[in-house]
């Protein structure tokens, strides 16, 4: 009974890790992009 | 944009295929007759290093690429292949650990296999630090690339460590050792994991692409003031 809790662990460890990245790459892209975007608007504007 | 579709395409992919991947590994592949029900980590605790190793393999090959044409596109890819591998080194770091204290009593011992394998993650988790911490982007890239080509060297001594040393961590399996139901659950984890980490990449080299052109942006403007 005990090895299933270390298997639980493993997987939930495992897979809230690769989760967790992929959420916190998420928002790192877009507010990225937000601050490509701010950056482009006064040149447009220029014009 | 092409990236971005491709990321997408991979991330779909990847779901589609680890979901019942995870089915195979949990349910569908017989228990290993000494450990029990705990073997199954193996199947997420395999494919992590294949991902690490994918990573660790495309930000060594991208950083050759970018000192001999100093492209920055083979920056972000290496950024991008060792930070996702990072990630997977952790998650095989950490599987691994789980794995081993019902298994060899111990949640960490110094192994040669394992002590290589932290070996390599403070490296490569050095190499996003120097990154971290030079601000001119050319030498940025030209120090990392550096970095990185000198800390792959640790990946074979890694991958042989359990050959050319008496270890506790046990040697690579053949698909001729194991039950064939596990072999083929393990495939299908493998290509879940190359997917996943396809996909991660390249989101990852758009984040790099992104901030580069931003950085680039921000040099004119500066330029442009004077």
């Amino acid at each position: 009974m005990d090895n299933v809790a270390f298997l639980a662990g493993a997987y939930a460890l495992a897979f809230v890790g690769i989760v967790g990245y992929a959420w916190s790459l998420n928002r790192r892209l877009r507010r990225a992009r937000a601050e490509a975007e701010a950056l482009s608007e006064p040149r447009s504007e220029q014009r | 944009m092409r990236a971005e579709s491709v990321a997408k395409f991979l991330g779909v992919a990847a779901v589609v295929v680890l979901l019942p991947g995870v089915y195979l590994g949990l349910v569908w592949a017989p228990p290993d007759a000494l450990m029990g029900n705990v073997q199954r980590i193996m199947y997420v605790h395999f494919p992590s290093w294949l991902a690490t190793g994918a990573g660790y393999l495309i930000g060594f090959v991208a950083s050759v690429l970018y000192l001999t044409r100093r492209e920055p596109r083979w920056d972000w890819w290496a950024e991008a292949g060792i930070e996702v591998g990072v990630l997977f080194n952790c998650t095989g770091l950490l599987t691994g650990s789980i794995w081993g204290r019902p298994t060899w009593g111990v949640w960490w011992t110094w192994d040669p296999r394992l002590t290589t394998t932290a070996i390599m993650l403070l490296i490569f988790a050095g190499y996003l630090v120097v990154r971290a911490f030079v601000e001119d982007p050319e030498a940025r890239a030209r120090v990392a690339a550096l970095v990185a080509i000198v800390g792959f060297a640790d990946v074979p001594i890694v991958y042989f460590s359990v050959r050319w040393w008496r270890t506790l961590h046990q040697p690579q399996s053949s698909p001729e050792t194991v039950d064939p139901e596990m072999v083929v659950a393990l495939r299908v984890m493998f290509l879940a994991f190359l997917l996943l980490f396809g996909y991660l990449a390249t989101r990852r080299y758009l984040l790099a692409r992104t901030r580069w052109e931003t950085e680039r942006r921000l040099l004119e403007l500066e330029a442009a003031r004077g």
